[in-house]
């Protein structure tokens, strides 16, 4: 149970961070800017409200992970810190584990941030204004949007631990961590868009199969549909949630464990 | 701790050839050899960090590197990263391993990021001594240091090892090499080319290491 005391340690090494600290400012301050940015709009100022939340919990992701978890395993391994960690009893998997769930752990108290300061400022904000202001805004929306977010992020940090095992530097690793986020976020609508009545009428059936295929078997770590659909009212049934973390947790799994295989037979 | 015809190469460079050696337990064994002799890849397969081609290494439980530059998180304070180092050992010597190594008080709760290389240097060996290991390996553990730290690090190891720990000890410094070893093993070329079993610990020997050394490191010695 080695990997429990370098979570622990992995979360004050985060929470030390500046770079941290600054993301946690900006989750702290994301309600001036939802207010700020909402009140320039005579209605609908409840979903402007959640599409800035949803906006800023995106890129406050986005920042975390490629430029806090990727410098953090990077420095880890082509610095050779890892040479510390990697001292009996800890082995290289209890190494990758704790690494995991303590960037996990603080990847959950900034999201718990911005959510509380968020329904905060929401609940000082929007409640003194009438249904026709509010546009349908319910509180549970934000920890909606949240929840989902977070299953997106989970399986993005699997796909960062798979890269890192065979990686040979900072550079390569951040540079194909964008590229799986520029992937998960163009891919999907493309071949969703392909599949449309208007364009599949004219699209050879074998090929309409084959690009059914590839949209269910890719990734679809995009979380953009999910939380225009919160912020526009839309309700997600349980099914869709339930399949929604089925697959961001399988796709986590499968590329943590192939980097953990990768992982424990590189020299470092 | 011991290798038999351990073999590395990183695609076409032998880096270590055919290597055997058995490191007698309670005694401090010096590995001397130009740069590029393979002592450190030789270091690390002993630790477990790289993966021989071929050849038998024993491995061991209780073994700790204090590795050839001070890698430490630079975001912890030393105090957080002892006591990570001392809780996964199963001890709770923080505060004595930091008067030990003379890191002064007033920087261990400081981030490392501010500290110098000698400091780094020291909170390394205060973690590389964590948990009173049976095997130790020195991978150039006076880099940094100034000569009152080098002095009391050295005495601090000779200590260690009176207590029964096995030491591992690569450096260019052959003065420090002779003070603490009980043998020096010269490698060049991937080899261990000689052995030399220092007696008195004097300066005498550590002419002689140096005379082996650069007899070794010719390009001609080989032949």
């Amino acid at each position: 149970m080695q990997w429990i005391k370098l979570a622990h340690l992995t979360l004050f090494e985060l929470w030390q961070n500046r770079t941290f600290k600054t993301l946690l400012t900006v989750a702290l301050l994301t309600p001036l800017l939802a207010v700020g940015l909402s009140s320039l709009f005579l209605y609908d100022i409840g979903k402007v409200y959640v599409d800035v939340v949803a906006a800023m919990a995106q890129l406050l992701a986005v920042v975390f992970f490629i430029f806090l978890v990727v410098t953090l395993l990077s420095r880890d391994i082509f610095d050779r810190i890892v040479y510390v960690f990697l001292t009996p009893p800890m082995s290289r998997r209890d190494y990758y584990i704790g690494r995991f769930l303590g960037i996990v752990a603080v990847f959950v108290l900034l999201l718990l941030v911005l959510l509380l300061s968020s329904v905060l400022g929401a609940w000082l904000y929007l409640d003194g204004l009438s249904d026709m202001y509010q546009s349908g805004y319910k509180w549970n929306y934000l920890g909606q949007l949240v929840f989902f977010n977070f299953f997106q992020y989970i399986s993005i940090l699997g796909f960062i631990f798979f890269v890192v095992s065979w990686s040979s530097g900072n550079a390569e690793t951040m540079l194909f961590t964008l590229a799986m986020l520029i992937f998960s976020w163009i891919f999907p609508p493309v071949l969703a868009a392909l599949q449309s009545p208007d364009v599949m009428k004219d699209t050879p059936e074998f090929v309409v199969y084959f690009l059914q295929w590839i949209y269910d078997v890719i990734p679809h770590l995009r979380g953009a549909d999910i939380t225009l659909s919160i912020a526009h009212g839309g309700s997600i049934g349980y099914q869709d949630t339930f399949l929604y973390v089925a697959e961001h947790i399988l796709y986590s799994v499968i590329f943590f464990a192939l980097g953990l295989a990768v992982f424990k037979r590189r020299d470092l | 701790m011991k290798v038999q015809s351990v073999c590395k190469s990183y695609k076409t460079n032998q880096v270590i050839d055919q290597l055997s050696l058995d490191f007698t337990d309670g005694e401090a064994h010096g590995l001397l050899g130009a740069n590029g002799a393979g002592k450190s890849t030789l270091i690390k397969i002993l630790m477990g960090l790289v993966f021989p081609d071929e050849g038998i290494v024993e491995s061991l439980e209780d073994i700790v590197l204090l590795p050839e530059s001070p890698y430490v998180p630079l975001n912890l304070t030393a105090y957080q990263m002892l006591k990570y180092a001392c809780s996964v050992q199963n001890t709770t010597q923080v505060e004595t391993l930091l008067k030990d190594v003379r890191l002064k008080e007033e920087s261990w709760h400081k981030p490392m990021r501010s500290y110098s290389k000698g400091m780094k240097q020291r909170i390394s060996i205060a973690l590389s001594l964590a948990g009173n290991p049976k095997y130790l390996i020195l991978d150039e553990p006076m880099s940094g240091l100034d000569a009152m730290g080098r002095a009391h690090m050295l005495k601090l190891f000779t200590k260690i090892k009176k207590q029964g720990t096995t030491i591992l000890m690569c450096s260019h410094a052959v003065t420090d090499l002779v003070r603490l070893c009980d043998t020096v093993h010269i490698m060049a070329k991937g080899k261990v080319t000689e052995s030399i079993v220092i007696k008195e610990h004097s300066m005498k020997e550590a002419e002689v290491l140096e005379n082996r050394l650069q007899f070794w490191s010719s390009e001609h010695a080989m032949d």
